[in-house]
């Protein structure tokens, strides 16, 4: 994602990354990720609420393709990360709006493997707004 | 207005009252997100931090 940053900038789009933690946590995140986007904190998860982002069920959480990519990433040498109080029930998503508040697209993870890859993401801009 | 749910990509238009989201910066300052962008903005939830 962060290797496509200019993509995104070049399309006149930016990004912002929002999470339901609260910034105190979002900023050790941050500190450990150093993602080239705006971090917004949204506890009261009242922009997951307004946006439709469901909680999963449990069966989601643990979906075969949410253990197989869980196996990818550790085999892969990621280390869990632990920040207290966190919610692994909660799903996200992809928005693209615009001025006028208007969601453009919009991808509601059904599952955690079931994320878009920032190429993904660059062809639905591109189908949206008719560019190349 | 609430979004409604849907699978996949969507390119069903729905529309949002994007100001009045109570949303954080990193300092715990309130942020008008209409404010965060001139024409478009990809809004990346994530699920957890881990």
């Amino acid at each position: 994602m962060r290797q496509q940053h200019a993509e995104f900038d070049r399309r006149g789009v930016k990004v912002a990354v929002l999470s339901f933690a609260e910034p105190a946590k979002l900023v050790r995140y941050q500190e450990h990720h150093q993602w080239p986007f705006t971090m917004l904190a949204d506890p009261g998860r009242q922009a997951y609420q307004a946006f439709a982002l469901k909680r999963l069920s449990w069966f989601q959480v643990f979906s075969p393709a949410a253990l197989k990519l869980y196996w990818k990433l550790l085999r892969g040498g990621m280390k869990p990360e632990h920040y207290e109080g966190d919610d692994i029930y909660q799903s996200g998503g992809d928005f693209l709006i615009d001025r006028n508040g208007n969601i453009l697209f919009a991808h509601r993870s059904q599952d955690p493997a079931d994320r878009p890859s920032a190429v993904k993401l660059l062809q639905a801009i591109d189908r949206v707004l008719g560019k190349p | 207005m609430v979004a409604r749910p849907k699978l996949g990509f969507s390119r069903h238009v729905e529309t949002l009252s994007i100001e009045n989201l109570p949303l954080l910066d990193l300092h715990g300052e309130p942020v008008n997100l209409a404010e965060q962008f001139d024409e478009y903005l990809l809004l990346i939830f994530l699920r957890h931090l881990a």
